[in-house]
């Protein structure tokens, strides 16, 4: 950039990526203050703890139980009992009661069941998992006891019941661990692109605010159209790639930290591979989002101009299915190198078989120069529009009226 | 010097300037009147390159105005443009930050235009919490808050009470006798006759009138005569010939003779009617230049 012999001594030129971070850095302040914005955030982080608690809450000691006893139980008994216990990864817990106070203590909830003989007494339905340890240490100290009565060597009886495992050998072993990773992947996917949709609207409505509160004519004196867009694209994805951290990290913590479910360790080098491909993904569809706001000046007018982009990001989650479930077929190769596919159906393709360095490096310049194309469009398109103050505007007019304003790319 | 130099802008087949034509001095305040869509706004919107004229150019000190100048640039939208979630303070920064300032004397500039301006605001309240006087000061300020080079405003002072109007015309006579030059547009005449050095009249996109306020006066100061006459009786100015367009009211009189020449034979007439009490070329009001200049 030239100087001129200016009076403004004082104030120096921003280079063209100071601007677009101011740009980027005003994006993210004025959503962290936005109030709506935070209460959005807000449920979503109760509703992650919610769903989180209410799992530790019914899970944990949901495997721990207390059983009242009437009269004695031998020793096998109460050994099934522990090793039945902790097959399920629980604990049962005996004492020894007499019937009527063990009732009551079944009414009031102290006892999960009373065993009385023969028979087991609860409150209203047996617990499956405690039903299961009761009979199964029932059976094993009733048949001890007929077998010591019957005379049979315990020992040779044994010996006759011990039946070597059968082996397994598997022709294909890693088909179904691929398929697990791609389920894993898609999934992934999909969260990233919940996100992407909801960011992606951030994107098209802070476009649409530009123009309606005709803040637009102010920034176009000093910022180009493909630089604002460049700002306010980088700086809501930093909030949503913050956002999908927050929500999903916090899930993914509380599960883990709990052992809720168990996570297979290939999930972590899967989400991984997601998170890049996310990165390049949303910046085009953000950008596709930013050029159709830049055809309507008017917030009821977004809707039905953002419509036919959300279908992108749907018909991109759709091709990754396909890719699921055959991994190595010509779609998949060629679909994960096409730009706006390439995003959703790579990582997951990536996960199942393994993709030559060529096709990826393809995919991803493939994918930058579609953004860069579309960033550019959407720029020339907004700034065809920037003067509009109301009705949607087509693509070509827009595009022809560009020319006759300022800030367009071929301006310096 | 900023010269807007034989600029030309078509909509379509409509041509919206054609051949326009003016200049504005440092330390110059310059108003720009003109009826509804005579070319205003494109020009000022030409001048900040948010439109690319056919034809000409603006030049600021022989300069092509490019993006490095136009960051210097003070403007004031004719359709007002805040962020209306953003509280002003940080708007205020923003876009002086945007202009190349640091964010700590951008902020700093911000809060005393805010308090110079005197925008009356809670510190918490978001911009479309204030009322739209407010609005308008903080408009104001986001063109002032850089320390512009040039000012350009677009209609500063319409919807303002007048308190708010003296205010911004005291920051804006300060910035004038800085050095800047001042140019804003209004269908306040009266106000640009009070504020302005200069005024350029645009009518259907070419300037039929420009240069300072007292020069067009001049042009124009022979043309009316005023008598007033104690004691006259209603009807008195038929007594005079010579004269036409009279319109008399009470004792005074305003009337157009037919040559400058007549004016001595036309005070000999009065004379007779009664004692002249006041007798002379009236100093035409700017809305008058404005009406010969457009009809012209």
């Amino acid at each position: 950039m030239s100087t001129h012999g200016t009076q403004r001594e004082t104030v120096a030129a921003r280079p063209a990526m100071s601007l677009i971070w101011l740009v980027a850095k005003r994006e993210i302040t004025s959503k962290l203050k936005d109030k709506t914005y935070l209460i959005s955030i807000g449920f979503f982080i109760v509703l992650i703890l919610a769903v989180v608690g209410i799992n530790v809450a019914t899970n944990s000691g949901s495997n721990d139980f207390t059983v009242g006893v009437v009269g004695q139980t031998s020793q096998t008994f109460q050994q099934a009992i522990k090793s039945g216990a902790d097959q399920f990864d629980g604990k049962v817990t005996l004492e020894y009661t007499n019937e009527a106070d063990g009732k009551t203590k079944v009414k009031n909830g102290d006892f999960d069941a009373l065993v009385v003989g023969d028979t087991i007494i609860t409150k209203d339905t047996l617990n499956t998992t405690l039903g299961a340890v009761l009979q199964g240490a029932n059976k094993a100290a009733k048949t001890q006891q007929q077998i010591e009565s019957s005379g049979i060597d315990p020992q040779k009886l044994d010996q006759a019941l011990t039946v070597p495992p059968m082996q397994t050998q598997a022709l294909n072993p890693d088909a179904k661990t691929n398929f697990e990773r791609g389920i894993i992947a898609i999934i992934a996917v999909g969260v990233a692109y919940g996100m992407l949709m909801i960011v992606g609207q951030f994107v098209a409505q802070g476009v649409v605010e530009e123009k309606s509160s005709r803040v637009i004519e102010l920034l176009m004196a000093v910022v180009k159209p493909w630089q604002l867009l460049t700002g306010k694209l980088i700086g809501l994805g930093i909030l949503g790639i913050l956002q999908l951290v927050l929500v999903v990290g916090l899930g993914l913590a509380g599960v883990l930290s709990f052992n809720l479910i168990a996570v297979p360790s290939a999930a972590v080098g899967v989400v991984l591979q997601v998170v890049p491909w996310f990165i390049l993904g949303y910046t085009l569809f953000a950008a596709f989002f930013a050029l159709a706001a830049s055809l309507v000046s008017r917030q009821e007018d977004l809707g039905s101009a953002v419509m036919p982009v959300t279908l992108v990001p749907i018909f991109a989650f759709f091709a990754a299915f396909q890719v699921v479930s055959s991994p190595n077929s010509t779609f998949a190769t060629i679909i994960s190198m096409v730009p706006g596919f390439s995003p959703t159906t790579m990582p997951v393709r990536a996960v199942m078989v393994s993709v030559p360095i060529w096709q990826y490096v393809i995919a991803v310049i493939l994918q930058v120069i579609a953004i860069v194309l579309v960033v550019r469009l959407a720029g020339r398109v907004y700034a065809g529009s920037m003067l509009r103050t109301s009705g949607k505007i087509k693509l070509k007019d827009a595009l022809k009226q560009s020319k006759e304003t300022a800030g367009t790319p071929a301006q310096a | 010097m900023l010269v807007v130099d034989h600029v030309s802008k078509s909509f379509g087949a409509k041509r919206v300037l054609d051949d326009l034509v003016f200049a504005i001095k440092p330390g110059e305040m310059f108003g720009f009147c003109g009826a509804n869509g005579a070319g205003k706004t494109t020009t000022m919107r030409v001048i900040l390159g948010l439109l690319t004229p056919e034809a000409g150019q603006v030049t600021w000190n022989g300069t092509k105005v490019d993006r490095e100048i136009r960051r210097t640039i003070g403007y004031m939208p004719e359709e007002r443009g805040l962020y209306p979630k953003m509280r002003p303070v940080d708007q205020l920064q923003y876009f002086g930050q945007l202009h190349g300032m640091t964010a700590a004397s951008a902020r700093k500039s911000a809060e005393e235009w805010i308090e110079r301006l005197g925008v009356k605001m809670e510190a918490k309240d978001p911009l479309d919490k204030l009322s739209l006087g407010n609005q308008q000061k903080v408009q104001l300020a986001s063109a002032l808050v850089f320390d512009p080079a040039i000012l350009v405003l677009d209609e500063p002072f319409s919807g303002l009470d007048p308190v708010a109007v003296d205010a911004l015309a005291d920051g804006l006579l300060e910035k004038a006798k800085a050095g800047v030059p001042v140019i804003f547009s209004s269908h306040q005449l009266d106000l640009v006759e009070r504020l302005c050095d200069s005024v350029g009249i645009i009518n259907n996109g070419t300037m039929v009138a420009t240069g300072p306020v007292d020069e067009l006066r001049a042009k124009e100061s022979r043309k009316r005569l005023e008598i007033v006459i104690t004691g006259a009786q209603p009807g008195w100015t038929e007594q005079l010939s010579g004269v036409s367009a009279i319109s008399e009211t009470g004792t005074r009189a305003l009337m157009t003779p037919d040559s400058p020449e007549m004016s001595q034979q036309i005070l000999a007439e009065a004379m007779k009617i009664g004692p002249i009490e006041r007798f002379g070329w009236r100093t035409p009001p700017l809305t008058e230049i404005f009406r010969e200049a457009i009809v012209a």
